[in-house]
């Protein structure tokens, strides 16, 4: 160990202190303070560790070089929240992801449901010779009734859930006004009904648009891939946030 | 900085909790370096940089996940040091860990979580 080589360490932890300082310009100076000190400390802790350990002293201070360097990214990034508030994690508890998850599953086997009861009834109106043809609508809505069991089916896998609530999201805007254009057909007192109530397609159209928005951020929720724990994948990070 | 679903932890924030709870029964709290030096032994890897380090630590306080106090001065001037900035995780920070590791168990079965 020489003394030109502590210099080079005591050049690098001046180097990182320096830029410490820029970085923090014009921040409260507060926030500005701590950052510092915390790297003050940093730097003398990485050195003694550095020095028990055994390392000599140009890996050190090549060792500090790269944390700073390395680190710019990140104090930027650091450096633009506190000018813009925007630091902080959008953090909520995992019982919101599970009510979500929740609602579009109960979405699902309502639409299920709707298939079914809709397929019942066209069985039952052939069977007694009620109707002689099977309705588009009511073609359509057994269909779309198929689909959404797909779709909750693949809700039970993390991997495949937005598939599962993105299907859902088409099927719910359609089933429901086309169940009650089928119902017209299959049905003596729906037909009652739909015709008193003429608001019941525009309600039933705005129902499963309500539903096919609520699918669709459940498909934005879910899209995310899941981040690998504990070593992380440096590709899946934010820029400047990298275990490095 | 891309926006990430409510609710998932980065890595650097998982790695930090995973860390910050194996210390924290041993010693109390943690300050920056010695997680440093934790999730290098862990990783096998090259000391995390300050930039990365303290933002994800700055930004977890704010979430509540951590909270911390800068150690008392005389104990650092008693050892001939600048003063620590100690942190512990709080319990909604271990809750958030256990729940993403429940998470990750449950990726790892099909794979997802590795890709």
């Amino acid at each position: 160990m020489t003394g030109r080589d502590d210099r080079a360490v005591e050049r690098a932890a001046r180097a990182t202190l320096r830029w410490s300082l820029r970085y923090t310009g014009g921040l409260d100076p507060l926030v500005a303070g701590r950052r510092q000190e915390e790297i003050l400390s940093d730097l003398h802790e990485h050195t003694v560790w550095a020095t028990e350990a055994g390392i000599g002293r140009r890996a050190t201070a090549r060792a500090l070089r790269g944390r700073m360097l390395r680190g710019i990214p990140a104090d930027l990034g650091w450096r633009h929240a506190q000018l813009t508030g925007r630091e902080g994690i959008r953090w909520s508890p995992p019982r919101v992801d599970g009510l979500l998850l929740a609602a579009v599953a109960v979405i699902g086997i309502v639409q299920v449901a709707v298939g079914t009861f809709i397929a019942a009834r066209q069985v039952r109106a052939r069977v007694i010779d009620d109707i002689g043809y099977i309705p588009n609508s009511a073609a359509l809505t057994i269909a779309l009734g198929t689909v959404a069991l797909i779709a909750t089916a693949l809700l039970g896998h993390r991997r495949t859930r937005h598939w599962g609530a993105a299907m859902l999201a088409v099927t719910g805007v359609l089933i429901f006004a086309q169940s009650i254009e089928a119902l017209y057909h299959l049905s003596a007192t729906a037909l009652l009904v739909i015709n008193g109530v003429t608001w019941l397609e525009s309600a039933a159209y705005a129902i499963g648009t309500g539903v096919a928005i609520l699918c669709l951020a459940a498909t934005a929720q879910w899209s995310t891939p899941a981040r690998r724990f504990p070593a992380a994948s440096a590709a899946s990070l934010p820029a400047g946030e990298e275990i490095r | 900085m891309p926006r990430r679903r409510p609710g998932v932890l980065l890595p650097i924030e998982l790695a930090i909790l995973d860390a910050g709870l194996t210390i924290q029964p041993r010693e109390g709290s943690f300050f920056g370096f010695a997680l440093a030096r934790t999730l290098a032994e862990r990783d096998g890897s090259a000391l995390v940089s300050q930039g990365a380090l303290y933002r994800a630590l700055n930004r977890m306080e704010v979430a509540g996940l951590l909270e911390s106090e800068w150690e008392a001065p005389e104990t650092a001037e008693a050892e001939g040091r600048p003063r620590r900035r100690l942190y512990r995780v709080t319990g909604a920070g271990e809750a958030a860990f256990r729940a993403a590791v429940r998470s990750e168990q449950r990726g790892t079965v099909t794979g997802e979580a590795l890709a």
